[in-house]
C-alpha cells in the first residue's frame, strides 16, 4: 500500500480502484481540478504511476461518471492529443487489469478523443455494440463491478502475468513461445517463493473434487 | 482415446474419445494425437481432417490429474507426454497440409482451443461453452495457447476470456472470431458437409 494514498478510500474497495475521468467535476474522487491544462490527465498519469506499484489495487475500473465540462481546455489541440496518447500508453503499461465502463450514448461528442483511451483498456463494457460485452445502460454499472470484484478475488500474480501474456504473445515468434512460457513460470515461481500458492491450493481442491474451476466455479 | 474414421471422400474424422472425463486431454490422448497427426501429415489419401468430441463435449482442456498428480505415471512418461503435447499443438497442427474443420459441442476449454485456432471452420452447437479457465486455478494460461487463440480471436475477447476465466457461449465465440458458425443440431454433420465441399 502506498504510504500517502493519492486516492480517497471510497475509490478503492476490495481491491477495485475506480478512476472517474470526469473527476474534474467530482473532486472528491481523485481530486483532479479543472485548472489542469489537459482536463486533469497529467495528474492522472502521475497517479497511475503510483497505482502500478500498489499491491492493494488488484483491478482498475475506468469510467466517466458525471457531466463533461463544456469549458475548453487552455491547452492546444496538439498538447491535448499528446496527453491523451501518453495517458493511453500509461494505461497499457499498468500491471493490473483495467475494465472500462463506457456510456456510449453520453460519449457522442468525445468518442473520437476518448477512443485511444478505451482501446488501451483490457476489457470494455459499454451500452453500445463495439465493446467486449454490451449491456443496457441500466445494467452496465452492476455488470462492470460484478466482473471487477470477481477479478479482484483471483490470484494477483496470476492476474498480472495473464495480462502480460495476452499483451505480449502476438509479438513472440512461434519458435520462442515455449521459452516465453517457461520464463514467465520461472518469474512467477520466484515471486511466489515463501508465500502461499493459490495455484497449489486450487489444484489440490480440484483433485479432491471440491471445485470445478474449468466451469468457472 | 481417439476414435479415428476415414470417409470414402478422404476425410479423416478424429474424435476425442474420453467421455467420462469430458474428453480432457490426458497422457494417452496427447500421445495418440501426436501419433495420428504425424501419420496424417504424410498420408496423401487424406484431404481434410474433422475434429470432434464424443459423449456431448468437445474437450475439457488438459487433464489436471494426469499432468499434475505425479503419482499417476512414471516421470519419464509424463515428460514424454508434455513433449508430445507441445509438439502437436505448437508445430504439427500448424504444419498439416490438409484443411482442418472442427465440430464443437458441450465444453471446449483451455488446451482444446488450439485445435479451433488452426481450423478453416469451427462449427459450434448453440449450447457449447468455451473458455480459458486457467486463471481460476491460479494459473497463467500458457503462451502457446494464448498465442494460438489470439491469432483468430479479437484481442478484447481474448483478454476477457483469459482474465476472467468465465466460460462464454458459442454466439459470443462467433462474435469474437473463434467460431465460424453456430448451429442448433449436430455440429459434426455440418463440419463434415463443409469438409466434403471444400
Amino acid at each position: 500500500m502506498i504510504d500517502a494514498s493519492p486516492y480517497g478510500s471510497s475509490d478503492l474497495v476490495d481491491g477495485v480502484l475506480s478512476i472517474n475521468l470526469l473527476a474534474t467535476q467530482k473532486p472528491s474522487s481523485t481530486e483532479l481540478t479543472s485548472s489542469e491544462d489537459t482536463y486533469g490527465f497529467e495528474k492522472l498519469i502521475r497517479i497511475l504511476k503510483l497505482v502500478a506499484s500498489d499491491e492493494a489495487v488488484r483491478v482498475i475500473v475506468l469510467l466517466e461518471k458525471g457531466v463533461r465540462s463544456e469549458v475548453a481546455s487552455p491547452a492546444t489541440a496538439t498538447t491535448l492529443q499528446e496527453t491523451f496518447s501518453k495517458f493511453a500508453q500509461c494505461l497499457r503499461h499498468m500491471p493490473q487489469p483495467i475494465v472500462a465502463m463506457v456510456h456510449v450514448q453520453a460519449q457522442a461528442k468525445v468518442q473520437d478523443d476518448m477512443k485511444a483511451i478505451w482501446d488501451a483498456c483490457d476489457i470494455v463494457f459499454a451500452d453500445g455494440d463495439w465493446a467486449t460485452l454490451s449491456f443496457p445502460d441500466s445494467a452496465l454499472e452492476e455488470q462492470t463491478y460484478k466482473l471487477a470484484r470477481e477479478l479482484a478475488t483471483k490470484d494477483p500474480l496470476a492476474l498480472r502475468f495473464t495480462k502480460k501474456t495476452v499483451q505480449q504473445v502476438a509479438s513472440v515468434a512461434w519458435d520462442d513461445i515455449l521459452n516465453f512460457t517457461t520464463a514467465q513460470q520461472a518469474e512467477i515461481k520466484s515471486l511466489q517463493a515463501g508465500g502461499p500458492s493459490a495455484r497449489a491450493l486450487a489444484i489440490e481442491s480440484f483433485l479432491a473434487g471440491k471445485s470445478k474451476p474449468g466451469a468457472g466455479a | 482415446m481417439l476414435k479415428i474414421e476415414d470417409t470414402p471422400e478422404g476425410i479423416r474424422c478424429i474424435g476425442l474419445n474420453r467421455p467420462d472425463k469430458r474428453n480432457a486431454i490426458g497422457v494417452e490422448m496427447t500421445l495418440a494425437l501426436e501419433d495420428v497427426l504425424l501419420k496424417t501429415k504424410v498420408d496423401s489419401t487424406i484431404k481434410a481432417i474433422v475434429f470432434h468430441g464424443l459423449g456431448g463435449h468437445f474437450c475439457a482442456g488438459m487433464d489436471m490429474k494426469d499432468f499434475f498428480d505425479s503419482s499417476t505415471r512414471p516421470p519419464e512418461v509424463l515428460q514424454r507426454a508434455r513433449a508430445a503435447t507441445e509438439h502437436w499443438r505448437i508445430q504439427l497442427l500448424r504444419q498439416m497440409p490438409q484443411k482442418i474443420f472442427t465440430a464443437v459441442e458441450g465444453y471446449c476449454l483451455g488446451g482444446g482451443l488450439p485445435i479451433l485456432a488452426v481450423s478453416a471452420a469451427v462449427i459450434a452447437q448453440r449450447e457449447a461453452k468455451l473458455g480459458l479457465p486457467e486463471i481460476n486455478f491460479g494459473f497463467v494460461p500458457g503462451g502457446q495457447i494464448v498465442k494460438a487463440v489470439g491469432e483468430v480471436m479479437s484481442p478484447r475477447g481474448l483478454a476477457y476470456a483469459a482474465l476472467s476465466g468465465r466460460p462464454f457461449n458459442a454466439e459470443q465465440a462467433q462474435r469474437w472470431g473463434l467460431v465460424t458458425q453456430v448451429v442448433e443440431s449436430d455440429p459434426l454433420e455440418h463440419a463434415l458437409a463443409i469438409a466434403k465441399a471444400s
